[in-house]
């Protein structure tokens, strides 16, 4: 048994960190916002204008809107006020809230 | 009328397929009903399609503990309960292990009938307090149970397990892209895990007995229902909380006595919380499952229609009751004539292919060494319980 713990313990500490590793390097792919209902609970990459935003101590909600429809980007990081305009790039997973799709927002970047 | 009667009884059905085949979840099912809901809301009104969802899940929450007590093979919310019935199992009690989670499943439904009106007052004024305790209890919980193993070389182990299970479970669900990660991670941390090291050991599982008679009224069982009751309750109305988190917070709060209670709390535990995630859902519009997620975009309920669902909850339970009791027996009466290392193998060739359908080659990948993981628990002799880091962490990180 004492062999199958070293098996068992090598064999998780390589498969974890070659996952972290292949993480760092995993790029979802971008989706246009209108095709965003075939990728629920996906990671995805939208790119796209800001058209409204409303930031609270909290949580923050964005409407990125691309040539094919608008979503709300809902981050809980905090970050500084983020204007009108600007155009951005999203990383972050699909989800649905009350019957409507979000980005639940895990990287952003004005481009 | 008739669409709704048809519509429980197709969803009963459903429920014990999924219960019954391991890898099959409810949430798979109710993706489907989603993607085919305007076809199907052209056959059915929206309150028989809420019927069939509903009936499915409470028929699934007695059942799928017939693939985890008896094969070793179980689901998110069952995991916990993997190896004390295996155990039970490996002396002979397997059904008795099913009984106890079926008794936890009535008393608790019962308890839980019972407390609902009193959330009606509540929970809506305690709902933000309550969020934001969810990630310090956690952390302390988590701690104590490293710290209650009793040597230090067992608490080095119980470190290493909790950080590997918790740093897989983090970069499955928040940081590669999968279909169902929960299927692969979970599979591996207690399914394949526990058929390999059966296999290992070269167990043989002995001729069950299927004639113990079990009190379900006395004075310690209607605590183990209250227990199960309030924890389902408490994790219901959080986000990102599940049925396995919700034993996780019960082992915390209570100190279970022996096995067989920890089985009733489980199984009181799974059937609960389908019928709080309800309430919850039309209470406070916050939907908890991806079942709930689906009725919540079929139907807007109101009082009547919310309270002749908890009526299909227990139609539904008398019959995932009834047929899990026989499936159950059949089950332990003929499990010795079945060759269980072949099964096992079966079973996880079965699980390998499922998570390679489901989430592709990464999904195999993170079986392989969810696997790997879930071994180290039992061949260092510490609790499985620090595996469930792969669904702490990341709610703790969701929260902080």
């Amino acid at each position: 048994m004492q062999r199958a713990l070293q098996i068992a313990l090598t064999l998780s500490l390589i498969g974890v960190f070659s996952l972290a590793l292949l993480a760092q390097f995993y790029e979802p792919k971008q989706i246009p916002i209108a095709n965003l209902v075939n990728h629920k609970e996906d990671i995805v990459i939208i790119q796209g204008e800001v058209v409204k935003v409303t930031q609270k101590p909290t949580v923050n909600f964005f409407e990125i809107k691309d040539s094919t429809g608008t979503i709300t980007v809902v981050t809980f990081d905090k970050m500084d006020k983020l204007d009108k305009r600007l155009l951005i790039s999203v990383k972050g997973k699909v989800t649905t809230y009350k019957g409507k799709l979000e980005l639940i927002a895990d990287r952003m970047e004005i481009i | 009328m008739i669409d709704i009667f048809l519509a429980i009884l197709i969803g009963m059905l459903f429920g014990t397929l999924t219960g019954l085949i391991p890898g099959l979840h409810t949430n798979t099912v109710a993706l489907i009903v989603a993607s085919m809901s305007a076809l199907l809301l052209s056959w059915f009104s929206p309150l028989a399609v809420a019927s069939f969802l509903v009936a499915m899940v409470v028929v699934h929450s007695f059942m799928d503990f017939i693939p985890s007590i008896f094969l070793g093979a179980p689901e998110d919310a069952t995991a916990l309960g993997v190896l004390p019935g295996h155990l039970l199992l490996l002396k002979g009690r397997g059904y008795r292990a099913l009984k106890l989670t079926i008794i936890g499943g009535i008393g608790t439904f019962l308890i839980s009938l019972v407390i609902i009106p009193f959330v009606f007052l509540w929970l809506e004024k305690s709902y933000a307090i309550i969020s934001q305790l969810i990630a310090p209890i956690l952390i302390a919980f988590s701690t104590l149970f490293i710290l209650q193993e009793n040597k230090l070389k067992k608490i080095i182990w119980a470190t290493i397990i909790f950080l590997l299970a918790g740093t897989l479970g983090l970069l499955t669900l928040n940081y590669v892209s999968l279909k169902q990660p929960l299927f692969p991670l979970l599979s591996g941390l207690f399914g394949t895990s526990t058929l390999i090291i059966s296999l290992l050991n070269k167990q043989k599982i002995p001729a069950q007995k299927t004639d113990d008679k079990i009190a379900w009224l006395t004075k310690s069982r209607l605590s183990d229902y209250a227990k199960a009751a309030l924890s389902s309750l408490f994790v219901s109305i959080l986000p990102a909380v599940g049925a396995a988190q919700a034993a996780v917070i019960s082992r915390a709060f209570t100190k279970y006595k022996n096995r067989e209670e920890f089985l009733v709390v489980i199984g009181g535990i799974n059937t609960a919380v389908a019928l709080f995630t309800l309430t919850t859902l039309f209470l406070i519009g916050k939907t908890r499952t991806g079942v709930m997620a689906v009725l919540a975009n079929i139907i807007e309920l109101n009082l009547h229609q919310y309270l002749f669902l908890l009526a299909v909850c227990f139609v539904a339970m008398a019959f995932g009751v009834f047929f899990s009791l026989r499936i159950g027996k059949w089950t332990a009466e003929n499990i010795t004539r079945i060759n269980y290392r072949k099964l096992s193998l079966g079973i996880i060739t079965f699980l390998s292919i499922l998570a390679i359908w489901f989430s592709g080659l990464l999904g195999l990948y993170i079986l392989i060494t969810a696997t790997a993981i879930g071994m180290l628990a039992p061949l260092a002799n510490v609790k499985r319980i620090h595996l469930m880091a792969c669904l702490v962490i990341p709610v703790v990180l969701y929260y902080i």
